[in-house]
C-alpha cells in the first residue's frame, strides 16, 4: 500500500523569474520545509433563493484561491534573494510545484516564462505574487520564516496516473 | 558533527582546558585522573527540507564535569559556560555525586546547531 504513496520528500518549487521585459530564468526555491494549501480554492456562495424556494438555494461563485504560506529556512542563496526581490514588487510570476516521482526539472520559455512540465512528474502550476516574506529569530533555533504567495487565478494540478 | 563542535569549543577555551587538564572525552572516560569532562550527543532534531536535504541539525549535547569536590566541578563547569553560551544554548543541568567513582559531577545539556 505505502509503496504507492506519493511522498512529499523531493517536492520542488520553481519560479519563472523575470529578468527583463521578455526574459525569464528558471529558479528553484531552496530550503522550503512545507507548502500548505496547494489549490484549495474556496468558491463564493451566491444566494439564489427566490419566492418559489422552499429552502435556501445557492449557486457557486468564482473560485478564490487561498494564500499559500510556505515555510522556509533562511540562507544566503541567490535564489532566496531573488524571491526577496519579488517581495513587495507586486510582480505576478508563474510558479510550478513538481512532486516526487522523479527529479527532472521543468523547462520554461526564456521569452514568456511559460512552464513545460517534466514527463512523468505530477505538478501544480499557478500565478502568484509574493505577498510577504518574513522570518523569525529566536533562541536555540535556526532562522526560519514564511513566504506568502497570493495566487491570482486558479491552481492547476496534474497527478500522473500510477503505472 | 555537534560533538566535534563541542570539543572544538572546549579546546578553544584556554581557562577551561587548563582547569580540566586537557581531559575531555567523547562518550566515556578512562576515569583515571580527576577532573575530567565527558560529552555526548543525547538527542538530535534535524531541520529537514522538501528538496534540499537536511538544512541543519539541532543536537542536545550533554557535558559532564567530574571533579574531586562539588565546588571544583561547578567551578570548571562555569568556565566551560563562559564560551559555550555564545555558541550554544544551555537547556538544563544538575549536580550529583557519583557513588561508584566517589566523584562529583556537574552535568549540563547544551543545544548546538550545526
Amino acid at each position: 500500500m505505502s509503496d504507492k504513496a506519493l511522498k512529499s520528500q523531493r517536492t520542488q518549487m520553481y519560479v519563472a523569474f523575470q529578468t527583463g521585459a521578455t526574459a525569464f530564468t528558471l529558479i528553484t526555491l531552496q530550503d522550503v520545509s512545507a507548502i500548505p494549501n496547494i489549490g484549495n480554492p474556496t468558491k463564493a456562495k451566491l444566494d439564489a433563493t427566490d419566492l418559489d424556494s422552499v429552502a435556501k438555494e445557492y449557486v457557486a461563485g468564482l473560485s478564490d484561491a487561498a494564500e499559500m504560506s510556505l515555510s522556509y529556512m533562511l540562507r544566503g542563496s541567490v535564489n532566496q534573494q531573488r524571491l526577496r526581490d519579488l517581495d513587495g514588487s507586486g510582480v505576478i510570476s508563474r510558479f510550478m510545484i513538481c512532486y516526487s516521482e522523479n527529479t527532472t526539472q521543468p523547462t520554461i520559455s526564456p521569452t514568456t516564462g511559460v512552464f513545460t512540465a517534466p514527463i512523468g512528474r505530477s505538478h501544480s502550476t499557478f500565478s502568484a505574487y509574493v505577498s510577504s516574506m518574513a522570518f523569525s529569530v529566536a533562541v536555540d533555533a535556526v532562522i526560519s520564516g514564511t513566504i506568502g504567495l497570493q495566487v491570482s487565478g486558479s491552481v492547476s494540478t496534474t497527478i500522473v496516473a500510477e503505472a | 558533527m555537534s560533538a566535534a563542535k563541542m570539543h572544538a569549543l572546549l579546546i578553544a577555551n584556554a581557562a577551561f582546558w587548563t582547569a580540566i587538564g586537557g581531559r575531555a572525552y567523547p562518550h566515556i572516560s578512562p576515569r583515571a585522573v580527576v577532573p575530567y569532562a565527558v560529552y555526548q550527543v543525547i538527542a538530535l532534531s534535524p531541520n529537514n527540507t522538501l528538496s534540499d536535504g537536511i538544512h541543519s541539525r539541532a543536537s542536545a549535547v550533554q557535558l559532564d564535569i567530574y571533579a574531586a569536590t562539588r565546588a571544583s566541578a561547578d567551578q570548571i563547569a562555569a568556565l566551560a559556560e563562559t564560551s559555550l553560551q555564545y555558541a550554544a544554548a544551555l537547556t538544563g543541568g544538575f549536580s550529583a555525586q557519583d557513588a561508584d567513582s566517589a566523584t562529583f559531577r556537574n552535568s549540563s545539556t547544551w543545544s548546538i546547531i550545526t
